[in-house]
C-alpha cells in the first residue's frame, strides 16, 4: 500500500549557511566579484558609450588618507547568526605589519603610548598603538577589547524595551552603589531606552539624578550645562555595560517640563549627532545647526509616525516600570538622593575615566580624521571591522591551484592566498597614510 | 495605496488540449460576451482608480486564450484606451502555444504583451499530459512555436507542471527547455494530484539532478531562472515574501470568469460555478464585500497545523489556492505542499550552500545584487 503525505513540522533547520537578508550583504565585500558581462554585452554596451566611464579608470592615484572613519566600518552591526561572515586579520597579524611597515618608512615609533588632549569641549584620552612622538605619526589597532561599547549596535537593542531588572536586583545594585564599590556601575540601573516612557515620579527622580551629575561638574559648566555632554553607563538586557553620551539640553528640560514624551524621546535621539557636531563645529555655530536638525527631525519623524503620541500612552501602560517594582527599593532611592554626599562625584568620575581612558569610544574614533586635517596629529584607526582587510576565498583563487589534490587542501590553500592579498592590502594602504602624513606635516 | 493590482480575464472555457491535470472542468465554447467583457473592463478600471494603484497587471488565460484571439486584442486595446494618468499597465498571456503562430506573435508583441509558454517538457512527456482534443500529441505544434516565441522575446518564460508520472523526468524536461533556449522556468507541480510518499521520492531524485544541472550552469556563468530553486533561495537571502507582495486572496488579485463571476485566483474559475469562492459579479454589482472579507479571513487564519515549523515564512503554505488545490479548502495547509518543502529546501540550500563557499560569482550577483534583474534582462536582449 502506498503511504499518503502528512503534515509534520520541522522543529529545529539550519541548513542554509550562505547570507541570509539579516547578514550584512556579501556585495559589500572587497574580495566580492564583479558582474561579469558577456562579450555581447561588453560590445553593445560600448557602442552605446555606457563603459566610458570605466575607461578613465587606473591613471595616477590621489595621495590622501586611507584610515578615514569611514573606513573603519564602525559602529559594527553584528549578524545575528553569523553565516557568511569573512576572516579577518588578528591584531597581532596587524601589529607585526604595522611594525614592519612603520620601520620601512623610518618612523621612530614607540609602542602603547598613551595619549590625552583636550580642548574647551573635548578631551581625547586613549592609548595609541605605535606612535612617531616628533613626526605625530602613529597607529590605532581596534579590537573589540579598546573600543567602546558603543562602536557596536546589537540588533536587540532595536527591540521594544523589557524590564530587566527585579526589585532584588535593583536593591542589591543600589546597596553597592550607596557602599560606594567603584567597580560598580553607578548608574547601572538606569534604563535609557525608557525615557520617553517615564512617569512623573520617575521625572523627579530624573531631576535628582541630573542634580547629582552636573555636581561633578565646575560651577561655569554648571551654568552653562545646556553645552555640556555627559557619559553614562548603563546595562542592556544581556547585563552587559554599554556607554551612552547623554546630553541635557534645553529641548529635554522642555519636553520633561510639558510631559512631551515625543519631544523627549527626539531630544534623546539626537544625542549620537549632537556629540559629533560638539567635536567638529565651533560652539558659536553649534546652536542653530542642532536647532535646524532637531527640527527637520522632528518633523520627518512624526510625518512618519502619526500615531505614535497616542501609541506612547498605550505603551506606558504596558511597559513594567522597574522604579515600582518594589516600595522599599523606592524609598531607598529617594533617600539615597536626599543624602547625595560630594563624595559621589568621585566615585563617578573614577568609574568614568577608568572606563573610558583604556578604550576609544565611537566619537574619539572619529575625531581622529578632523586632528589629522586640523591638528597634524596624524593616528591612524586600523579597526577590526575594516573591510579591507577582510577575507574571503574566492572561486578563481581556488581554480588558480592546480597541484592541491584534496578539498581540505584546497581550501586551506585558497585562504592563506587570501589572507596574504589582506595582509598586502593593509601594507600599501599603510605606506599610503604615511606619505600623505609625512605630506600633510610636511616631513 | 496598493502599488499593483492584478486582474485575470479568463476569456474562454474552451481548450484545444486535454491536460490530464487540468482543473478547470469540461472544455465547452462558452466565451466571454462583449456584455461582460465591457463590464469586466470598466470594472477592473473603476477598482484600480478607487484603490488608486500605480501598476495594473492583466493577464489573458482560459481554456486557452487564443482561441479568443479577437476579444483578446479588443480588450487589450480597449484597456490600453482607457488607461488612467499616472497608471502602470502591462499584458500577459498564459498559452499552450498551438496557436501561436508568427503573425499572432507580431500582433501580441505590438501590444506588449508579455507571452508565458506552458510545455511539460519533450515530447513523449508533452503527448502524453497534454494531448489534443482528438487525444494525439500536441508536441510539434508547440514545438513550432517556441522559436517563433523566443524570436520575438528571448526573455519569455515556460511553465512546466510535474505530475507523480512525469516526475522522474523533471531535469530532463528542463535541459530539453533549456537546450530550445528558454531561460526563465517556472516549474510547478501537479497540487491537485493524489501524490505519495514514493512519488515524492521520484521526485527527490530528480531535484538532485536540477540541482547538479543548475550548480554546472552557474559555474559555466550561464544567467537562468528556475522557480522552485530560485524562490527558495530568495526566501533565505531576501526573506520572506511581505503581506504586500503576495495576493491577499481576492484583494491585491483576482479573476474574471467569461460569465463574469469574480474570484480571487484562477485557481478557482472552472466551467462549474464554486458559489463558496465566487467573490462577486460584474453584472452584478462588482465585488461582494462580505464573500471577500469572510474569504479573506479563512485563509489568513494561522494553519495550527504548521505551528513550531521553522520552515514557516520560506515555505508555500500561505498560498491559499495552492491549499485550495491540494486539499479542497482554503482553511487547511497542504500535506503535499508540506512534504515537497521538506524535501526541497534542504537539497536547495545544500546547492546554495556550496555556490556560496566557491564565492560563484553569478550566485553572488544573482541573489544579492539589487540591480541583477536588470542586467539579466539586458544581458538576454542584446
Amino acid at each position: 500500500m502506498k503511504k499518503q503525505l502528512e503534515i509534520k513540522p520541522v522543529l529545529r533547520y539550519s541548513k542554509a549557511k550562505y547570507p541570509r537578508y539579516t547578514d550584512p550583504t556579501p556585495l559589500d565585500d572587497p574580495q566580492a566579484l564583479p558582474y561579469t558581462f558577456s562579450q555581447r554585452m561588453l560590445e553593445w554596451a560600448m557602442t552605446l558609450g555606457l563603459l566610458g566611464a570605466t575607461a578613465c579608470q587606473g591613471e595616477a592615484q590621489e595621495i590622501a588618507n586611507t584610515f578615514t572613519f569611514d573606513k573603519t566600518g564602525l559602529p559594527f552591526v553584528p549578524a545575528m547568526f553569523g553565516t557568511g561572515l569573512p576572516d579577518r586579520l588578528t591584531g597581532k597579524e596587524m601589529r607585526e605589519v604595522v611594525l614592519r611597515i612603520c620601520q620601512e618608512e623610518d618612523l621612530s615609533i614607540k609602542e602603547k603610548v598613551p595619549w590625552t588632549h583636550s580642548d574647551t569641549h573635548f578631551k581625547m584620552v586613549f592609548p595609541i598603538t605605535v606612535f612617531d612622538v616628533e613626526k605625530k605619526i602613529g597607529f590605532a589597532i581596534l579590537d573589540r577589547g579598546n573600543t567602546d561599547e558603543n562602536s557596536i549596535i546589537e540588533e536587540t537593542f532595536n527591540r521594544k524595551p523589557e524590564a530587566n531588572l527585579d526589585a532584588t536586583q535593583l536593591e542589591w545594585m543600589w546597596r553597592q552603589f550607596a557602599e560606594g564599590n567603584p567597580e560598580f556601575s553607578l548608574l547601572g540601573w538606569l534604563n535609557l531606552e525608557k525615557q520617553a516612557f517615564w512617569s512623573k515620579d520617575e521625572k523627579a527622580f530624573y531631576k535628582l539624578f541630573n542634580k547629582a551629575s552636573f555636581s561633578g561638574l565646575s560651577e561655569k559648566e554648571q551654568e552653562e550645562r545646556k553645552w555640556l555632554f555627559y557619559k553614562i553607563l548603563f546595562k542592556n538586557q544581556f547585563k552587559h555595560e554599554v556607554v551612552r553620551t547623554f546630553f541635557n539640553k534645553p529641548d529635554i528640560e522642555k519636553a520633561l517640563k510639558e510631559e512631551n514624551w515625543v519631544a523627549l524621546q527626539q531630544a534623546l535621539d539626537l544625542n549620537f549627532f549632537i556629540s559629533l557636531l560638539n567635536e567638529l563645529v565651533n560652539q558659536q555655530e553649534w546652536k542653530p545647526k542642532v536647532m535646524a536638525q532637531y527640527i527637520a527631525d522632528q518633523q520627518a519623524w512624526l510625518a512618519e509616525n502619526p500615531g505614535k503620541q497616542s501609541n506612547v500612552t498605550n505603551i506606558l501602560a504596558e511597559l513594567k516600570n522597574p522604579f515600582f517594582i518594589d516600595p522599599i527599593v523606592k524609598t531607598a532611592l529617594k533617600t539615597l538622593f536626599k543624602d547625595y554626599t560630594p563624595g559621589w562625584k568621585n566615585i563617578l568620575s573614577n568609574v568614568r575615566e577608568k572606563y573610558q581612558d583604556s578604550r576609544f569610544s565611537l566619537e574619539e574614533i572619529k575625531a581622529l580624521d578632523y586632528w589629522a586635517e586640523e591638528k597634524k596629529l596624524f593616528v591612524a584607526p586600523i579597526s577590526f571591522e575594516d573591510k579591507r582587510f577582510n577575507f574571503y576565498y574566492t572561486e578563481e583563487e581556488l581554480l588558480k591551484n592546480e597541484e592541491v589534490s584534496t578539498d581540505y587542501a584546497e581550501l586551506q590553500h585558497a585562504k592563506m592566498m587570501t589572507k596574504e592579498a589582506a595582509l598586502k592590502r593593509l601594507e600599501e594602504s599603510l605606506r599610503m597614510y604615511i606619505r600623505w602624513a609625512k605630506h600633510q606635516g610636511q616631513y | 495605496m496598493t502599488q499593483t493590482l492584478a486582474a485575470t480575464f479568463h476569456l474562454t472555457h474552451q481548450c484545444n488540449l486535454r491536460c490530464t491535470y487540468c482543473y478547470t472542468g469540461t472544455k465547452v465554447h462558452r466565451p466571454m460576451s462583449r456584455e461582460v467583457a465591457l463590464k469586466s473592463l470598466q470594472f477592473v478600471l473603476d477598482e484600480a482608480r478607487k484603490v488608486n494603484v500605480k501598476y495594473l497587471d492583466i493577464t489573458f488565460f482560459g481554456g486557452e486564450p487564443l482561441i479568443e484571439a479577437a476579444l483578446l486584442f479588443w480588450l487589450a486595446d480597449s484597456l490600453k484606451r482607457a488607461l488612467s494618468t499616472g497608471m502602470t499597465l502591462s499584458f500577459r498571456l498564459s498559452t499552450n502555444g498551438t496557436l501561436l503562430t508568427e503573425q499572432m506573435m507580431e500582433a501580441l508583441s505590438q501590444r506588449d504583451i508579455y507571452v508565458s509558454l506552458s510545455v511539460d517538457g519533450p515530447p513523449q512527456i508533452q503527448d502524453a499530459q497534454r494531448p489534443n482534443s482528438a487525444g494525439k500529441g500536441s508536441s510539434s505544434g508547440v514545438e513550432k512555436a517556441i522559436p517563433i516565441l523566443l524570436r520575438a522575446n528571448p526573455c519569455a518564460s515556460v511553465t512546466t507542471v510535474l505530475t507523480p508520472s512525469s516526475a522522474a523526468f523533471a531535469a530532463e524536461s528542463i535541459d530539453w527547455l533549456y537546450l530550445k533556449g528558454f531561460r526563465y522556468f517556472n516549474l510547478t507541480l501537479d497540487y491537485g494530484a493524489a501524490w505519495t510518499m514514493e512519488d515524492m521520492h521520484v521526485l527527490e531524485k530528480s531535484y538532485r539532478k536540477i540541482a547538479s544541472w543548475y550548480e554546472q550552469k552557474m559555474r559555466d556563468n550561464q544567467r537562468f531562472y528556475l522557480s522552485c530553486f530560485d524562490e527558495r533561495i530568495r526566501s533565505h537571502t531576501q526573506g520572506p515574501p511581505h503581506v504586500e507582495e503576495r495576493c491577499n486572496l481576492g484583494f491585491r488579485q483576482f479573476s474574471i470568469a467569461p460569465d463574469g463571476a469574480l474570484y480571487p485566483c484562477v485557481q478557482f474559475v472552472t466551467t462549474e460555478t464554486l458559489p463558496e469562492f465566487m467573490i462577486g459579479h460584474v453584472l452584478h454589482g462588482g465585488f461582494d464585500e462580505n464573500c471577500r472579507q469572510h474569504l479573506h479571513s479563512c485563509s489568513e487564519k494561522p494553519k495550527d497545523a504548521c505551528n513550531a515549523c521553522a520552515l514557516q515564512g520560506r515555505c508555500a503554505s500561505w498560498c491559499s489556492c495552492i491549499n485550495f488545490a491540494s486539499t479542497g479548502t482554503v482553511t487547511q495547509a497542504s500535506p503535499v505542499v508540506c512534504y515537497h518543502e521538506r524535501t526541497l529546501m534542504p537539497l536547495v540550500d545544500a546547492m546554495a550552500n556550496r555556490l556560496w563557499r566557491k564565492r560563484n560569482r553569478l550566485f553572488l550577483h544573482k541573489h544579492y545584487n539589487p540591480l541583477y534583474p536588470m542586467i539579466d534582462y539586458l544581458e538576454h536582449l542584446v
